[in-house]
């Protein structure tokens, strides 16, 4: 389509134009699988995933199909499309997505699904997966958010649980399956075909039954094609994973600006609070060599001058010590700098930034999360005041100057002196520092309220009410040794409402629905976040996000997500649960004893380690 | 060792045309490290590549011959750098020309004294236009019709060195060369409003082609490449 006369009456025009370095185009009328890949949020956040990378470039190689991109148009973009009646079309062709087989959304955060609706408006969809005619795309969604899809529920004709380098190939094939035998059954025998995939999931195949306190009675297959439980994917050797071997060099500046090594899968620490730790089990690690291959690999494809080496917890690598400085040290002469994503608390951790911080100094960053032993133990985040502030003495001896540590609240069996705590420990930081330098560090804290979520030892802790969350930033603002220390909080209103949309059933569906209706959009995004629309769109739904966000629930209760399953247990998390009540810490498997989440003998595979 | 300094000429077009200044500084670093070219570093804690734009390029415009200069750490041939560079700059960047540039002379950017420019102007009369163009160079003074926010209008007709209208399939196309760079700089669209005001028309809502960039030499004003 033609951007001319639109172009120059938007902010960053570069957004909307694709044919960027790296970017695919092939013909659609020889294509006979079209993708477009949808992330639903701007350019720079979305280019700024790698799994996105992955798939289109997986898809692309493949002779039978192709892969677009398509980001969620910013307001002023879609004002524009909006008034000249022009549909929401893909970067690499221009076409409009209704000329795509198949609209496959990623959900890497609650607060992006009104922006997923309003694209499939703006593409002229049908919102409603049931009203969907026969001519439309197959709408799939995948990613963290397919672990408790219900609230999309209505809108996505089928979600993709787990890691999609395999899925992928399976649900192209059924989809192709389908279309050249005639597409025999429609859109329903289309969606029947996806579902014998392992992995796939299709909530119109399910009956939800609720029970009279509005809890959930069951949900159950109504399709004789319909598992009775959904099973994620997961691949067994992260060496299997390819990286693209020409990815697309972005013109505008995303978020994350770097070239990307995914050096180790899942982790297993076993932060009762963390869902990415719970899902992405197991671990797996990519091989050493693998890893500078690919790093070398990336960074000449690309001409970044940044490489990233990301995972939830990149220092657990059993190489990291030997490999992170090797790395440093064999770009560190072309001007390329090595970035760590987050940094375990310990010693070791501060050794490696110091090998990779040679080439531009920035601050450190460190997740204590709870301010006492007592709620760190609860929250089994196993890090000592004597491991943060060590490191820290480490960090300050070395020269660093800025330091960020984020925290919670709103934690499980919180008090106020848990929170006291955090002003105590900014305190001792401070002291920390003046052994090694005049005047005091550049020291943020990072507040944020803690949203419980499924597929957690926390899934059954009733978040805070919102005037409680509010009286716990303040209490922590008020321990702190002055104002010199930065606060950085998230709007607690946001946290209640991820809180409800994480653990939501499919009847906020509704309120969804209803919020997009009334103009909400980026909802993720400080400046564009209207919490008076939510409140709106939850009453006029008839629904309480209290319900969803502050309930404490029992050991009886069936979750909206309990037919999905990551391959933890859910007898494992209720009994973290418990023991995390008793103040009891459970081990990292990774050192030896299992703690019998059962990940690994559900899915058949193991932690693989160097 | 001090840096081999070549200078590069360029041209823009679709879409590069829409990215922003810092952005397409970036995309160039990356496609001459991307082209595996040597390219040098300034020292310190925030090393930063040694490239460089003669001229700003505004969002949205096109240009037929634009200059930067790289520092590289090690020499390379003009010929093979831009052979080397156009096998991966993005689409809508072509590299033209590279030359050396003698050490220790005066940056690109600071030779910069004019610019000159081309708009299509469809629908409008060529006549009309080049009577319009006459008014705009007699008159003693022209306050900028779009002045910088909370800035006060500068007078734009001393920064006008030429303006002319020649006819073209469907309407007219205006050449303009203005003064930029080390002297003031007068923005295309700026004139092109005066220029729309004295015609009594609207101005195009077409791209502004900057069709090269000038330096002062002895004699008057060359092509920013042979200075």
């Amino acid at each position: 389509m033609d951007l001319t006369d639109i172009l120059p009456l938007v902010e960053k025009p570069a957004r909307y134009v694709g044919n960027e370095f790296g970017a695919v185009r092939k013909d659609h009328a020889r294509t006979p699988v079209r993708i477009a890949f949808a992330f639903p949020d701007v350019y720079e956040v979305g280019m700024s995933h790698l799994g996105g990378h992955i798939l289109y470039a997986a898809i692309n190689s493949r002779d039978d199909s192709l892969c677009e991109r398509v980001f969620a148009p910013w307001i002023d973009m879609e004002a524009q499309l909006r008034k000249l009646g022009q549909p929401l079309f893909a970067l690499e062709s221009g076409l409009p997505l209704r000329a795509f087989s198949i609209l496959a959304f990623t959900l890497q955060y609650e607060m992006s699904y009104t922006n997923l609706l309003n694209m499939l408006d703006l593409a002229q969809c049908s919102l409603f997966s049931e009203a969907r005619a026969e001519d439309e795309p197959i709408v799939i969604a995948g990613g963290p958010g397919a672990y408790n899809p219900e609230p999309l529920a209505p809108f996505i004709d089928a979600f993709v649980l787990g890691e999609g380098e395999e899925v992928i190939h399976e649900l192209i094939s059924a989809y192709r399956q389908w279309d050249v035998q005639g597409r025999r059954g429609g859109r329903q025998g289309c969606l029947e075909g996806l579902a014998a995939v392992p992995g796939v999931y299709v909530p119109a195949f399910y009956r939800v039954d609720y029970a009279a306190d509005g809890t959930v009675a069951a949900v159950e297959p109504a399709h004789p094609g319909a598992p009775a439980r959904v099973r994620k994917r997961v691949i067994a050797d992260l060496s299997t994973s390819v990286l693209p071997q020409h990815p697309i060099v972005p013109y505008l500046e995303v978020v994350h600006d770097r070239a990307l090594v995914e050096v180790l899968r899942g982790c297993t620490h076993g932060c009762r609070f963390c869902q990415a730790g719970m899902v992405y089990r197991p671990v797996r690690e990519r091989p050493a060599g693998q890893i500078e291959q690919l790093a070398d690999q990336m960074l000449r494809r690309t001409g970044c001058d940044e490489l990233g080496l990301t995972s939830l917890s990149t220092t657990d690598h059993s190489m990291a010590g030997e490999l992170v400085p090797r790395l440093a040290e064999a770009h560190g002469s072309r001007g390329v700098s090595v970035s760590l994503p987050s940094l375990r608390v310990d010693a070791f951790s501060v050794g490696l930034a110091q090998a990779v911080q040679r080439v531009r100094k920035t601050g450190l960053t460190f997740a204590p999360e709870a301010g006492t032993q007592r709620l760190r133990d609860v929250i089994n985040k196993n890090v000592s005041d004597t491991d943060l502030l060590t490191t820290l003495d480490e960090a300050f001896r070395a020269g660093w100057k800025a330091v960020k540590l984020y925290f919670m609240i709103g934690l499980p069996t919180e008090t106020d002196a848990d929170l006291q705590a955090i002003g105590d420990t900014a305190a001792r930081v401070e002291e920390v520092f003046r052994r090694h330098a005049k005047g005091r560090p550049r020291l943020t804290i990072s507040l944020a309220a803690f949203v419980p979520k499924p597929h957690t030892p926390f899934q059954w802790f009733g978040q805070d009410p919102l005037a409680e969350l509010a009286r716990r930033q303040v209490a922590v603002r008020r321990s702190l040794p002055g104002r010199h220390v930065i606060l950085d909080w998230h709007d607690a209103r946001l946290s209640l409402l991820e809180a409800v949309v994480a653990r939501g059933d499919r009847r906020v569906g509704q309120a969804l629905h209803r919020a997009w209706a009334k103009g909400c959009r980026f909802d993720g995004w400080r400046e564009r976040f209207r919490p008076g629309l939510w409140d709106e769109a939850f009453a006029e739904s008839g629904l309480d996000p209290g319900f969803y966000a502050n309930r404490q629930r029992g050991e009886a209760e069936v979750f909206p997500w309990d037919h999905l399953d990551p391959g933890v247990a859910k007898a494992f998390l209720w009994e973290e649960w418990k023991r995390s009540q008793r103040g009891e810490t459970s081990p990292d498997c990774r050192h030896g004893r299992c703690t019998g989440c059962g990940v690994c003998p559900s899915l058949s595979v193991g932690l693989v380690t160097g | 060792m001090n840096p081999v300094r070549l200078g590069v000429e360029f041209a823009r077009g679709e879409p590069a045309r829409w990215v922003g200044h810092l952005d397409l500084a970036r995309a160039m670093a990356r496609a001459v490290r991307r082209a595996g070219l040597p390219l040098a570093y300034s020292q310190g804690f925030n090393p930063h590549p040694k490239l460089s734009f003669a001229l700003p390029l505004a969002v949205g415009m096109t240009s037929r011959r634009d200059y930067l200069e790289v520092g590289l750490a090690e020499p390379v041939a003009p010929v093979e750098f831009s052979a080397r560079l156009n096998s991966q700059l993005p689409p809508g960047l072509t590299c033209l020309q590279a030359w050396p540039l003698p050490e220790g002379s005066p940056a690109l950017a600071a030779r910069v004294g004019a610019a000159t420019y081309a708009v299509r102007w469809p629908g409008s009369s060529p006549e009309a236009l080049t009577a319009a163009c006459r008014r705009v160079l007699e008159a003693p003074s022209l306050p900028d019709p779009l002045p910088r926010e909370g800035k006060t209008a500068r007078d734009l007709r001393p920064l006008i060195l030429g303006l002319e209208a020649q006819a073209i399939a469907g309407g007219a196309l205006v050449r303009m060369t203005l003064s930029a760079g080390t002297a003031s700089t007068a923005r295309p669209v700026s004139v092109l409003g005066l220029l729309a005001e004295a015609a009594g028309v609207t101005a195009p809502a077409g791209p502004v082609e900057r069709t090269g960039i000038l330096a002062q030499g002895p004699t008057g004003l060359v092509p920013l490449c042979d200075s």
